[in-house]
């Protein structure tokens, strides 16, 4: 996308990795806003909320996202190649509405463990003023890495108002809710998905200090090394840099796991992620525990920890527990190139009995298969892949058509199957087999590919009252 | 598009030169098309007739079309690359209904002087049986090269019966009418464009034979011959040995009150060669525009010869000279080369009739010219034809830069804009452009479009997501 875009400050930055959103307003006269608000009146009073149909029948709003503003934020969070996602709603909060609590969104269908790498994103675009009374969505901001309401609700809630055209890009973990709509007016909030394809080399912002630094602000620095080690992942950099732990401390940090307390937790895992090898051992018992939870941040670290923890996360691929085998599919995902050498044991991971350890396994394939080098011979991942277009499970057959996406030309022997399922019962697998015949970009693909989009190609001028 | 296709037979492509149609069957099971029917019923029920949407909204029809069977038969017409054109409709004959009088279809807001070189066609598709009481489409075969209905009513009526899965393709100026629906089922045909977007080069069908053979019908021989060394490539004007005296008589019978003997003799007339081009200019520029008319047609069979006398009538002061000169020129092709300069010229016109026909003559010779041929200029008034008041030129425009393919691609910032043209089928054919021009600047606009437009059959208000 060659599109202008106005680049995100290093502030910026640090404040969407520790507070998980950046908030940004477009520069349309309020024409185009009333516009698109009449639009959804109209729909709402026509046809009924057309979910995921609202951007074809009302496409004007692609050019909120298409602003410089909006588009440059997104490339800065999400890198250059990310993907508007097929799920989008418009959020009608009615006068007088109660509101409703503080959640996460799921994946759609998804019971996904949670990512702090931002992989994907939610966009909140008022197309009307919103101002507190008339219930805003509301954030708790930095709980994007928070899977507990109790740590959620420890951060101040913050109000989202703003002007027509101001749009919110929040970490999609990040807690948020809909306000009590107080006011005579109703209150519409379109949200959109969107999702990085491609692993970050460079900052994509406009960037003046290779070295994270907290916020000017005096904040308490709840999360240094979690926000440190996200900062480096933006930056392309590989982490791992030992920090002078004691061995004892290594104890105290694996006891530590297993806190009551959740910001204890995360903090314990990130720190021992940067220990490296020395780690390891304990990391990998850690891994193999009965606790879900101590597995999950084992694998926070064991994934931060890179190339020395590589070894025993193929082991753990071929445990006989399931969450085992899941846990470290999750974990040599997230490391991206660093976990190279796990993609054999990774591609047989995706044929395993457990649909979780699929589905990670799938997803690390594309992650890690996008970065490896050129002379690494793809091909068996690509035909497990192609065959995981057809599982039973529709979230590996969604992991299995955006992995391919993410191997672009490399995929070019799924392009039959991939057409094929441009019809899945899924309409989500049906969408990203279509943005994975766009990234393989070859003359066939592209042909299926613009048979599909012409044939679905929607009219917005197009009704029963000027039917042609 | 490498798609399997069962191409037609030179029988099959004479019969549709001769008859104007062509009907196929699909090899879907039952079940294919009872599944379109019911998810027609739905959108009358629930939305009403959502015209041109139809396709999104069941995007199952595509396959008809993609079927071998149809495929092929509509390379055979149309060229490899025909595009499926944004109008399409489902007719729905009800059980009782009166039926309509014959008809042609007028081109979506166009008064375009009808085209016998095969460019547009109309597929009918039945999603379910379709017998003679239940108000089938019936055609008159041959007349889609008569204006008048009294010569169209000469041929016998036909009904298009067929069962679920038949599919007619019509010549775009073939007569037809919905039948009187006797029966107590009703009856959908759902009828889609197609047009053309490269001309011929070689027969893209199973050609075992070079020349034209017919011994059945003999009407119009000239012309269907004509049309057959079109599909050919074949450059015409051969002359056939017409005398002096003959050419009086035919250039007389381009008045007469006999439309099919009017067409007999333009087509005597475009095949005697520069011997018969001083009268066909003088036709041209005579007071008549039915004569007019059909010297067009004389004149753009001729070829090379009356490529001069139809530049010069591009200055002309009378509109309806210089509209039929560019029409004349458009359909010759690739021998009308050296026009382009003038014809680049008349397509800033000030008359809006000229400029359509000089903007589609463009894209039309355009796309044939050799490599070293400089088209700068050419693109550049296309492009400004994008933004003419007349939504027809925008749409020539759109569809001569489709077909000027990468030579289009300073027309890309514009063709953007266009994607948001007030007319929905300029916009079509500004995304058309976009994809045949090719580059990854063009590429992207597109798919960012495509991506944005793209309907989910499956998302609906009872399952939103």
């Amino acid at each position: 996308m060659n599109k202008p875009t106005l680049q995100l400050t290093d502030e910026q930055m640090r404040d969407f990795i520790i507070n998980g959103y950046v908030k940004v307003k477009t520069d349309f006269p309020p024409s185009f806003h009333e516009n698109i608000c009449q639009q959804v009146d109209t729909m709402f009073e026509g046809t009924g909320n057309l979910g995921n149909n609202l951007l074809p029948a009302i496409p004007e709003i692609q050019e909120v996202f298409d602003n410089p503003v909006v588009h440059g934020a997104m490339q800065g969070v999400l890198g250059s190649d990310y993907v508007l996602h097929p799920h989008r709603y418009c959020h009608f909060n009615q006068q007088g509405s109660e509101g409703q609590n503080f959640h996460k969104d799921s994946y759609a269908g998804d019971e996904q463990i949670r990512r702090h790498r931002c992989r994907w994103t939610m966009a909140f675009y008022y197309p009307q003023d919103v101002t507190e009374d008339m219930g805003p969505t509301a954030v708790l901001p930095g709980s994007q890495y928070y899977e507990t309401g109790e740590s959620a609700h420890e951060q101040p809630e913050v109000a989202l108002c703003g002007e027509a055209g101001t749009v919110t890009i929040v970490h999609y973990d990040l807690w948020h809710r809909a306000m009590p709509n107080q006011s005579d007016k109703k209150r519409y909030m379109l949200k959109f998905l969107f999702i990085r394809l491609d692993e970050p080399q460079a900052p994509l912002w406009k960037n003046d200090t290779a070295n994270w630094h907290p916020l000017s602000n005096g904040k308490e620095s709840e999360h240094p090394e979690l926000w440190e080690s996200v900062w480096d992942w933006y930056y392309g950099k590989q982490n791992g840099t030992a920090n002078g732990v004691s061995h004892n401390e290594v104890d105290t940090l694996i006891k530590t796991l297993d806190s009551d307390n959740e910001k204890d937790r995360l903090n314990a895992a990130y720190r021992l992620g940067r220990i490296g090898t020395d780690a390891v051992p304990a990391l990998n018992q850690a891994l193999h525990s009965t606790s879900a939870t101590i597995r999950e941040y084992a694998g926070y670290a064991l994934s931060l920890t890179g190339a020395p923890a590589v070894p025993t996360l193929i082991d753990a691929l071929q445990a006989t527990d399931d969450s085992v085998r899941a846990s470290a599919a999750f974990a040599g995902a997230d490391m991206g190139r660093a976990a190279q050498e796990a993609l054999p044991a990774l591609t047989r991971a995706a044929q395993d009995p457990s649909e979780l350890v699929r589905r990670h396994a799938t997803e690390g394939l594309g992650l890690i298969g996008q970065q490896v080098s050129e002379d690494m011979d793809l091909s068996e991942t690509v035909q497990i892949l192609t065959t995981g277009l057809s599982d039973d499970h529709f979230p590996v057959r969604d992991n299995a058509a955006r992995a391919l996406a993410k191997l672009g030309m490399l995929a070019e022997p799924a392009i039959p199957a991939l057409v094929a399922q441009l019809e899945d019962e899924d309409r989500y697998v049906r969408f990203h087999a279509a943005v994975a015949l766009k990234q393989i970009g070859t003359p066939k693909a592209q042909d299926a590919l613009f048979n599909h989009l012409f044939t679905s190609r929607w009219c917005a001028l197009t009704t029963r009252d000027t039917p042609f | 598009m490498n798609r399997p296709a069962l191409p037609l037979t030179d029988q099959q492509m004479r019969d549709f030169i001769i008859n104007g149609y062509i009907k196929v069957k699909t090899d879907f099971p039952p079940s294919f098309h009872e599944n379109v029917y019911e998810q027609l019923d739905t959108m009358f029920e629930q939305t009403g007739n959502l015209g041109n949407n139809v396709l999104p909204l069941i995007p199952e029809m595509q396959e008809v079309f993609d079927h071998p069977v149809v495929h092929g038969a509509m390379q055979g017409v149309l060229g490899s690359d025909y595009v499926l054109h944004p109008h399409r409709y489902c007719h729905h004959n009800p059980e009782g209904s009166d039926g309509q009088g014959f008809h042609k279809d007028t081109y979506e807001g166009d008064e375009q002087i009808r085209r016998h070189r095969c460019r547009w066609t109309m597929a009918f598709y039945y999603p379910q049986d379709v017998t003679e009481d239940m108000g089938p489409t019936a055609i008159l075969p041959g007349s889609q090269y008569y204006e008048t209905g009294e010569s169209a009513h000469q041929q016998p009526d036909l009904s298009l019966c067929g069962e679920a899965g038949t599919v007619a393709i019509v010549h775009y100026d073939l007569w037809h009418r919905a039948t009187p629906n006797r029966s107590d089922k009703k009856r959908y045909m759902v009828k889609f464009l197609f047009s053309r977007l490269g001309e011929p080069q070689t027969p893209e069908w199973n050609s075992d034979t070079v020349n034209w053979q017919n011994d059945e019908a003999p009407e119009h021989p000239e012309l269907w011959e004509s049309l057959w060394d079109w599909y050919y490539g074949k450059q015409n004007g051969a002359a056939n040995g017409v005398s002096h005296a003959e050419v009086d008589t035919l250039i007389e019978t381009l008045d007469s009150d006999n439309e099919r003997k009017r067409l007999n003799a333009a087509y005597r007339l475009g095949r005697i060669g520069a011997d018969a081009v001083p009268v066909l200019k003088q036709a041209l520029h005579g007071k008549s525009d039915a004569i007019r008319n059909y010297a067009g047609y004389a004149l753009s069979l001729t070829g090379a010869s009356a490529v001069p006398i139809l530049i010069d009538a591009l200055q002309a002061t009378n509109d309806s000279v210089r509209g039929t000169a560019a029409y004349a020129l458009a359909d010759m092709g690739k021998t009308a080369q050296e026009a382009i300069p003038m014809l680049t010229h008349t397509a800033q016109d000030a008359s809006e009739w000229v400029r359509r026909h000089a903007t589609e003559a463009l894209g039309l010779i355009g796309q044939q010219v050799s490599n070293e041929m400089d088209l700068s200029e050419t693109v550049q008034v296309l492009t400004s034809g994008l933004g003419d008041d007349y939504y027809w030129v925008r749409d020539n425009a759109a569809r001569s830069l489709a077909k000027l393919g990468a030579r289009a691609e300073s027309a890309i910032p514009t063709l953007v804009e266009q994607l948001e043209d007030e007319n929905r089928y300029v916009r079509f054919h500004a995304a058309l452009a976009l994809k045949q021009i090719k580059t990854p600047e063009a590429q992207d606009a597109l798919f960012n479009h495509l991506f944005t437009s793209r309907w989910c059959t499956i998302t609906t208000r009872d399952t939103p997501y």
